[in-house]
């Protein structure tokens, strides 16, 4: 089969049709099928099955065009290199969309992004401020366009529970109660934070220069598109305020980003809506 | 005007260029490297034509900018758009104002932080280091980047002799 994401025409096969939907469930939000064979990767998944006698392994292989990619007797890892490698080639290669690292949720018309690695505790403040009323857009990539809008990239929320090393489970956003947006948004804030246990929440603001450098130091194709990269994100902090600092549990947080948007609601008054 | 120094030039090439309200915003396109320079730099940046002296350069600013402007701000200006790759040629001073530090400069000239030349530098990542977890078999480090993906460790890779991300156990 053969699909576009965000612009980016990617192929992939399967040598047994009972591996198909484990497949599609591994593709980004927002994937359509394409009308024609024509792409520019191709992703091959074998699937090794059960064992047809003793002492014969049958491995599960995944090939990225010609290159392999993983070699596992578990269907599993392979399906999440899959993801994982489809992922970044998308963020990396997407047209006319800038792809930062960073989770985001809507607040009354605006977005709220927060950039940062793994580990840095997105997921749990996404998490939070959608169980407080905000729209889920994403816990991975904040979307970004000339204009400086949002658009969703809303997969199940990836969660650790019991820390770092643990596997990350996958829940869809109506599981938290919340739901998940659907058209662009402008941004109203951004935050550069990372947790730290027992930290309280004093945040500075950053300068629209050093915030637009935050931004760009978790932009995927950064390298590879900088003029559109600036260009994104010249959009981005001309208009938004970029605060940073180190949090401590996100109750605090989340409280102290509601009275914020909701003080900067009245600057956004007579301003066009996406 | 003649100078005993080389006059600053701003570098034009292989660079793309953004202004923000008091900043500007650099990408080098060689280096790969981002930079913000603040309005005081920004401003000293804008005035290296290769004709302009230093003295020239801080009574144009003061005016222009509506605020003291000493020859030490603008020496430190060209040290950090000299140290940024932003100038084309070396920046040497007669003195050593452009070794002086911004915490040293705003002690000697009792200056405001917003006042005193900032160029702020990043490396702008390469498409790996912005990805939440790498995949099987991507090269990576135990100690910094991210990590790898669930159900994977960085380990040394006995066949190809490279440290990757391998099924764990």
């Amino acid at each position: 089969m053969a699909f576009i994401s965000y612009g980016v025409r990617v192929g992939v096969r399967v040598n047994d049709p009972a591996a198909l939907p484990r497949v599609l469930e591994r593709l980004p939000p927002g994937w359509k099928p394409a009308r024609s064979p024509v792409v520019s990767r191709l992703y091959s998944l074998i699937v090794g099955g059960a064992r047809t006698r003793p002492g014969v392994r049958r491995f599960n292989l995944l090939y990225m065009n010609a290159v392999r990619l993983a070699r596992t007797p578990e269907l599993d890892p392979v399906l999440e290199t899959f993801e994982s490698d489809l992922q970044l080639y998308v963020a990396a290669e997407a047209p006319r969309r800038l792809f930062v690292h960073a989770g985001v949720v809507g607040w009354r018309g605006r977005a709220i992004v927060f950039p940062g690695h793994t580990f840095t505790g997105k997921t749990t403040l996404v998490a939070a401020l959608v169980k407080a009323g905000a729209t889920y857009y994403s816990d991975e990539y904040a979307v970004l366009d000339t204009r400086g809008r949002v658009h969703p990239y809303a997969r199940p929320l990836s969660v650790r529970e019991r820390g770092a090393f643990e596997k990350a489970k996958r829940y869809p956003v109506e599981t938290l109660g919340g739901r998940a947006g659907i058209r662009p948004l402008p941004v109203g804030l951004v935050l550069v934070s990372r947790y730290r246990a027992g930290a309280r929440w004093r945040p500075r603001h950053l300068s629209p220069g050093a915030g637009a450098l935050a931004l760009l130091a978790h932009a995927v194709s950064a390298r590879r598109q900088p003029a559109f990269a600036l260009t994104s994100l010249q959009q981005v902090v001309s208009r938004t305020p970029v605060m940073k600092g180190v949090r401590g549990e996100a109750q605090e947080v989340v409280e102290a980003i509601a009275r914020t948007m909701d003080g900067r609601k009245g600057e956004w008054k007579g301003e066009r809506l996406a | 005007m003649s100078s005993s120094y080389p006059l600053p030039k701003a570098r034009r090439d292989g660079l793309v260029i953004r202004g923000l309200a008091d900043e500007v915003l650099v990408y080098d396109l060689t280096r790969h490297k981002a930079h913000s320079l603040n309005r005081m730099a920004a401003a000293v940046w804008r005035c290296c034509d290769g004709q302009t002296t230093v003295a020239a350069m801080a009574s144009k600013l003061q005016q222009d900018l509506a605020t003291p402007v000493d020859r030490e701000m603008v020496w430190s200006a060209l040290a950090q758009l000299g140290r940024a790759r932003l100038l084309t040629g070396e920046i040497r001073s007669e003195g050593n104002e452009a070794g002086l530090s911004r915490r040293e400069l705003m002690r000697l000239l009792g200056a405001a932080a917003v006042t005193v030349p900032l160029v702020t530098t990043i490396a702008a990542p390469a498409r790996a280091q912005a990805v939440s977890c790498l995949a099987q078999f991507d090269p990576c480090d135990p100690n910094t980047g991210p990590p790898c993906c669930p159900g994977l460790t960085c380990t040394l890779d006995q066949q190809s002799g490279l440290i990757l991300c391998s099924p764990s156990g």
